[in-house]
This record gives C-alpha cells, sequence and structure tokens, in this order.
C-alpha cells in the first residue's frame, strides 16, 4: 500500500471477520476521541488523521521502516457520534487511550502484516487485553498499548521496549505495538508495530534491552 | 499451549465488545447481561482444554468478563480455583491485583463504601473525582441515577451535548416523567444565561424531540423575548409559538396514558400560557385569543387552580394597552409583569417536579 493510503476505521467490520463490528464498536469511538478531539483537536470537518509508523515486519529481522498512513472516520458519525460525546465522561483517560491504540492496532496489522484478529478480550481488572492473531494460523503474542501524549518521543520508545519484552517473556516471537496520539508536539500521530523475535536478538548479541 | 483453541469463533469477544460499548454508554443492564454472556462462553469452553495452562487462563478471562459485568461473586468463585503458578507467564502478573480488586468488590461493605463516597465528591462538586468514581464502580448506582449525576456534571461543565445525552438516558428510563426535560433546561435558565439554556435545549432537541423538550424550548424563547426589544422581541415571540406549535402536534400524537401523565399536561398548560402571555407582551394579541389561550390551559391541566387568578391579573393589562402598539421594552409597564409571573409559575412546577423527580426517589432509595 502507498503511503498516505487511508485506512478507515469503519474497515474494521472486513478487516476482522467474524468479531470486525464488534472492535468496531467497542474500539472505533475511542480512537476517534484520541484522533480528533484530545489530545489533538483537528480542525472541523476533518475526517482522516496521518500516521507515521515505525513498522518491523516478520521475519524482525530487517530494520524498522517508516510509512504512513491517514486512520479515517468516515462515515461513522451517526453511528458512534453520541458514544464519542459520551465516553470521556464514561470511560477513565487512560483506558480510552488503550481502547483507542487497539483500535489503530487492529488496522495497521491488517494493512501491514495481513494479520486477522481472532481475540481481542479484557483480561485482570485493568485496562489489559488479551489479544491473539491471526485467525486460522499459529497463534502469535501480542501486545499493544497507547499513549495520549509525548513530547519527546521517550515514553514511547520505553513503552514499546517494555511491550517487546513482555511479548518474549513467555513467547519466541510476536507484535509489539505502541500508539502516541499527540507525538513529539507534531500534528501527527505516531505509532510503533514491530515484530520480535528472541532469536534475532540472540543473532544481535544477546543485548538486553534491544529487542527490535 | 494452543491459544488458538480461546474463543475460536470470536462469540466471547464479540460479547464482551457488546459489553464495554454498554458500559461506555452508560447503560449498565446490558453490561452485565453481555459480560455475562462471554465468561459463560469462555467457562464452557474451559471443559475442551487439555493444557493446565490453558484451563486456568480461560478461568482468568472468563473471571474478568464476570468482573467487568459487576458480578463479582461470580468472578470470585472462579477465582478460587485459578492457580497463579499454572497461569501462562505473561498473564501472573496481572493475576494477584485482579484477585484482590474482585475480592474487594465482592465484600459485603463494597457498595456502601462507594456510595459514601460518591457523597462525599458530590458535596464538594469535585466532578472529577465524581466522574472517576463513576467510572471505576459503573455498578454501584441504578442507571438513571448514574445518568442523571453525569448530567449534572456535564451541566456544569457547560458541555451541554453531553449533558443533553445523558438526560435522554434519564429521560429514557423514567418515560413517565416528562418533567425531567424542564428541571434539566431550568438550571441555566433559572439563572438567567438563556443563551446557554437554549444551547442546551438545542441539543436536547437533537437528541430527545418529545413534546416536552418543544415546550422547554418554546419557553426559552419566551424568556429570550423579555430581555429583547420589541424590534427582535416579534421574530423571537414566532420561534416560541413555533415550537410551541411543534409540541402540540406532538402532544396530539402521544398516546391517550401519555397525554393524561400529570407532568406532561402541566408542561402543555405552561406552554399556552407562555403563548398567551408573549403574544400579549408584543401588543399582538386579540381579548378572545387571549382568553383562548388560557381556557386552553385550564383544559389541558384542570386541576391547576392558578388559572383563575391569572385571568384577573392579565385581563386588566390587556384592557390598558391599545392592540399593535409598539413599544420598547423600557416604556411597557407590562413586561416585567409578565416575566415575573412565568417565572413565578415555572417555579412553582419546578418545585412540583422535584418533588415527584424519579431519580431523587431512587437515590433515597439507594441510600445515597
Amino acid at each position: 500500500m502507498p503511503n498516505g493510503h487511508v485506512l478507515e476505521l469503519s474497515s474494521l467490520r472486513e478487516r476482522h471477520p467474524p468479531i470486525g463490528t464488534a472492535l468496531l464498536h467497542a474500539f472505533a469511538p475511542a480512537a476517534i476521541i484520541r484522533l480528533s478531539i484530545d489530545p489533538t483537536p483537528q480542525p472541523s470537518g476533518t475526517m482522516s488523521r496521518r500516521a507515521e509508523v515505525d513498522w518491523i515486519t516478520r521475519p524482525g529481522t530487517n530494520p524498522a521502516v517508516q510509512v504512513h498512513r491517514d486512520i479515517g472516520w468516515n462515515g461513522l458519525k451517526d453511528l458512534l457520534g453520541r458514544l464519542c460525546v459520551q465516553l470521556p465522561f464514561t470511560v477513565n483517560a487512560q483506558t480510552l487511550t488503550e481502547q483507542a491504540a487497539i483500535g489503530v492496532m487492529a488496522l495497521l496489522i491488517n494493512d501491514l502484516e495481513g494479520a486477522v484478529l481472532q481475540t481481542v478480550l479484557p483480561i485482570g481488572s485493568g485496562g489489559d487485553y488479551f489479544v491473539l492473531p491471526p485467525r486460522g494460523r499459529k497463534p502469535i503474542q501480542m501486545e499493544v498499548s497507547g499513549i495520549r501524549e509525548d513530547s519527546t518521543g521517550t515514553a514511547s520508545r520505553a513503552r514499546l521496549a517494555q511491550k517487546a519484552e513482555q511479548v518474549l517473556t513467555h513467547s519466541q516471537a510476536g507484535f509489539a505495538s505502541v500508539t502516541t496520539f499527540s507525538h513529539k508536539a507534531g500534528p501527527i500521530a505516531h505509532s510503533y508495530l514491530h515484530y520480535v523475535s528472541s532469536r534475532r536478538r540472540k543473532k544481535k548479541g544477546g543485548k538486553k534491552g534491544k529487542k527490535t | 499451549m494452543t491459544l488458538s483453541l480461546i474463543d475460536r469463533d470470536g462469540q466471547a469477544t464479540i460479547a464482551a465488545a457488546e459489553g464495554q460499548a454498554a458500559l461506555a454508554s452508560g447503560d449498565t443492564p446490558r453490561a452485565r447481561e453481555k459480560f455475562a454472556e462471554a465468561g459463560a462462553i469462555l467457562e464452557k469452553s474451559i471443559g475442551g482444554a487439555r493444557r493446565q495452562a490453558e484451563k486456568h487462563l480461560l478461568r482468568f478471562l472468563a473471571a474478568s468478563q464476570y468482573y467487568h459485568g459487576g458480578n463479582y461473586r461470580k468472578a470470585l468463585d472462579l477465582c478460587k480455583k485459578i492457580e497463579q503458578r499454572l497461569l501462562p507467564r505473561e498473564t501472573r502478573p496481572l493475576f494477584p491485583q485482579f484477585l484482590q480488586d474482585v475480592r474487594t468488590r465482592a465484600s459485603a461493605g463494597y457498595e456502601s463504601r462507594v456510595r459514601r463516597e460518591l457523597q462525599e465528591h458530590g458535596r464538594r462538586k469535585d466532578h472529577a473525582r465524581m466522574l472517576q468514581a463513576l467510572q471505576e464502580h459503573p455498578y454501584v448506582l441504578p442507571p438513571g441515577v448514574m445518568a442523571f449525576d453525569r448530567a449534572l456534571i456535564s451541566q456544569d461543565l457547560k458541555n451541554y451535548q453531553a449533558a443533553a445525552l445523558f438526560f435522554a438516558d434519564v429521560f429514557r428510563r423514567y418515560p413517565d416523567h416528562p418533567g425531567l426535560v424542564f428541571i434539566a433546561a431550568a438550571i441555566p435558565q433559572r439563572q438567567g444565561k438563556l443563551e446557554e439554556a437554549w444551547d442546551y435545549v438545542r441539543h436536547q432537541l437533537e437528541v430527545l424531540p418529545h413534546p416536552a423538550t418543544y415546550v422547554v424550548a418554546s419557553l426559552i424563547f419566551f424568556h429570550r423575548g423579555s430581555a429583547a426589544y420589541i424590534e427582535d422581541g416579534n421574530s423571537i415571540l414566532k420561534e416560541q409559538v413555533r415550537y410551541f406549535n411543534r409540541a402540540g402536534a406532538g402532544y396530539a400524537d402521544l398516546s391517550a396514558q401519555q397525554q393524561a401523565n400529570p407532568e406532561m399536561r402541566a408542561l402543555m398548560a405552561l406552554g399556552f400560557e407562555a403563548v398567551a402571555l408573549g403574544r400579549l407582551r408584543h401588543g399582538e394579541v386579540r381579548r378572545e385569543e387571549f382568553e383562548g389561550l388560557l381556557r386552553r390551559a385550564r383544559e389541558i391541566d384542570p386541576a391547576n387552580g392558578e388559572f383563575e387568578n391569572n385571568y384577573r391579573l392579565f385581563l386588566d393589562s390587556l384592557n390598558s394597552r391599545p392592540s399593535g402598539t409598539v413599544i420598547a421594552r423600557d416604556q411597557e409597564p407590562g413586561r416585567e409583569l409578565e416575566e415575573r409571573f412565568l417565572f413565578d409559575r415555572e417555579s412553582r412546577l419546578l418545585e412540583v417536579l422535584k418533588g415527584t423527580n424519579p431519580v431523587t426517589r431512587e437515590l433515597q432509595g439507594a441510600g445515597v
């Protein structure tokens, strides 16, 4: 896909059958809020927001490449408009950010990796989710996180390292995804989508803390 | 571990996502139902799991759904069967905190503790903490009460779009109390913030196009007419009448039972009076028309004994002014009288409505 390709949140339905409609209702409203209202309000009538994606694809042996995708919310105003107004009152800010990050990840993992999500279930009492891609193949572990605002990019990098570490504590390989909705005070959002593997880590000399 | 066996057809994910969406809109009964459905699906699949790690993970996932659906007892029962050391490594760290949270919420004093906390935040008007507490403990208050609290907070924060949505939820839960619409808009209106009141009612009309909302819209225009000079007043009066006509049309479409609702009748009568007074104020009204409007008010709300006095009070005013006269606000002695009259009528109606407010009653019942 070319840079700047618009990934519509409404396409979650088609991208992740049969759970796509559920993903749309559970995660798209939060994604719309974080992409268009808070923390970086977009001008009225704006229907998409650009995201820079720092992407390491499978098998994780190549360096990260930077791609751009526009995340769009066309056609969702009637369906989710009310929920977008109520959400900031009914869901705490951190959970809202995590939900938004799952919405963005669901678009990116399908667009970039062709993966289809099988399961996204809340686990525990905090904002953690048990995420399982892809359907019909050997499951790959996935760690997803969101950051509302990171003016230097430091918090995003640290969170990525933490999520990659978590993936590799119990699995030989998997994805770590971190989306930051206001990144380095720039107008575009930022996502890491890294395939991390312990094999690659060993090849690099087994340096702790450098997993991507 | 064969993780692909978990939620293979996505049914648990779908139910949990629906629960989450319901929770986000404050629909806690539906959230309970959908999370319970997700928990049951996962619990049922435990029997098909062969490895211990998968069994324990499924229990943890099922318990999590019950927890998110407010069924803390059931979550605790499942937790008792989970051995942390047998969980997959990545989920182990999540379990101790979860178990502690489940135990706290399944304990006898949990709800009363949270209610006291909410009461304290409400007393201090600490909106941030109140919202946070409602987010963290969404199943303690009845859904209508929680929506009412959120509406009031949204109002205080001047987010009238959110307030209108939450009040629409309140009204959906108490459809026999159309007076709630009036109570909602009355707060900024009584403070003389007519533009804010209109902003609020404008959003209410979008989400709750009920005859009661149209009456309230017409009342706002009556008060806006008081603040304007006669040149603007005529167009404002037209808006007042237009909204009241919409209310009348909507009222005619209500069922006989809904038409007989005392709150709806009281609001309609108030709307008729306000139109009569609005016309009188702008020198547009003929005696027969004025009397006709007050007669309609009396017919629709025969239980209200105020109308006889209203006649006497305003016939004098009517007789003293020539029809069609255009007089600026400051020079017209009757204008202030009419405004005060309607304000007092609204105050008395508000007192009555507050006395029958179902949210207040439910709050008292819930010990909040």
